[in-house]
């Protein structure tokens, strides 16, 4: 799979995270490994799909289950199968 | 232990703050030589200055949190403007009767500050509970509708038409007055409702940082909820006494307003720091 769209979508959970609870969601995506920022989408470094569960983590520990609801919505119309996903945002 | 209190120095102030005019109001009930009507209208012009502390520390956390662009920000936003303006209304009311010395006219500026306080609050709770159940469709943030949404609200309407509006007489020769008297029970219980029903939808914010400081926020509006349902209560039947007990309530909604604040704005603070996994 083309880490493009891992970026994309990484980068859309990240921007519907801050539509949520403002500038604190991109701070906490900064202190994700594998995230780099600079630039106007995210990049990936390493595995992507591990990358996208940390990112997913991160807002869990401040969320709980509606983050992961949020990041789910983000991903709607990126068209990632099951697989393609992390365990945490498959339902 | 002075690193501690500079690294809370927000909930200590609120605190010193509340237990500095809970001192006083205990004090003032329990020494007759202090229970003057002076010192009570003395301590009720002055106890607003909790939900002004609140306000302030509130607006505060709204900036920090990239101010009313995200629904996080326009909930606390909300909030904290209707402190400031529950205060606003306290002043108002306090310069009638200190500085001009005339019972307050009714009704008056300060009603502004009170009426306006509780559709900021319908905004704030409206902003939490889209908060809870956000959906994206075509790009649009939008709700997640659950029958509680009526139901709640037809039951609080009930309760205040049946307590404030059953025996109500208007008199339409003073249009103002009748609206304000009959839109006043009303509009607190769409923002009541509204904590309600944003308290169903805390299951999806459950055992997560926030959660905590997200209850104890709906627990404050419902607190402030009951003091206004009391204060009107008793106003309706001229029982109000000032510097009563309906003042304490109102004096310790405002500090559970503000504590809830500022516990929010350190969980998000935390949060800034916190770094996963950054050096793997």
């Amino acid at each position: 799979m083309d880490k493009r769209i891992y970026e994309i979508a990484a980068q859309h959970i990240i921007d519907y995270q801050v539509a949520m609870v403002g500038p604190v969601a991109k701070e906490m995506a900064q202190g994700v490994g594998g995230l780099v920022f600079g630039g106007k989408c995210v990049k990936i470094e390493g595995d992507p799909i591990k990358v996208l569960e940390k990112l997913a983590a991160t807002y869990g520990t401040l969320f709980g289950e509606l983050s992961l609801m949020h990041c789910k919505n983000a991903l709607v119309g990126l068209y990632l199968e099951p697989n393609e996903l992390p365990k945490s945002l498959t339902d | 232990m002075s690193c501690m209190l500079k690294k809370n120095w927000n909930l200590v102030t609120s605190s010193v703050v509340f237990i500095g005019f809970f001192l006083w109001w205990s004090l003032l009930k329990l020494l007759p030589t202090l229970s003057s009507t002076d010192n009570a209208e003395m301590f009720a012009a002055s106890y607003g200055i909790m939900a002004l502390v609140g306000g302030i520390f509130g607006l505060y956390t709204c900036k920090k949190l990239g101010g009313f662009n995200n629904l996080i920000g326009k909930f606390i936003g909300f909030l904290s403007l209707g402190l400031l303006a529950q205060e606003f209304g306290q002043l108002a009311y306090s310069y009638y009767s200190i500085i001009l010395g005339i019972e307050v006219p009714y009704p008056s500026i300060g009603d502004i500050g009170f009426y306006g306080s509780m559709f900021l609050y319908i905004l704030g709770a409206y902003y939490l509970v889209k908060f809870c159940t956000a959906r994206i469709t075509a790009n649009k943030v939008t709700m997640e509708i659950n029958p509680f949404v009526v139901v709640i609200p037809l039951a609080m309407l009930a309760v205040s038409y049946f307590v404030f509006l059953k025996d109500y007489v208007a008199d339409f020769s003073n249009l103002l007055v009748t609206l304000l008297d009959f839109s006043a029970p009303l509009i607190q219980s769409i923002y009541v409702s509204l904590a309600l029903i944003a308290y169903f939808y805390t299951k999806n914010i459950a055992n997560s940082a926030i959660h905590k400081s997200i209850l104890f926020l709906l627990f404050a509006l419902v607190f402030q909820y009951v003091s206004d349902f009391v204060f009107l209560y008793k106003a309706n039947r001229d029982l109000y006494v000032t510097a009563g007990v309906t003042d304490l309530m109102y004096l310790i909604s405002y500090f559970l307003m503000a504590f809830a604040i500022i516990k929010l704005h350190n969980v998000f603070e935390q949060s800034r720091g916190a770094k996963i996994d950054k050096d793997r």
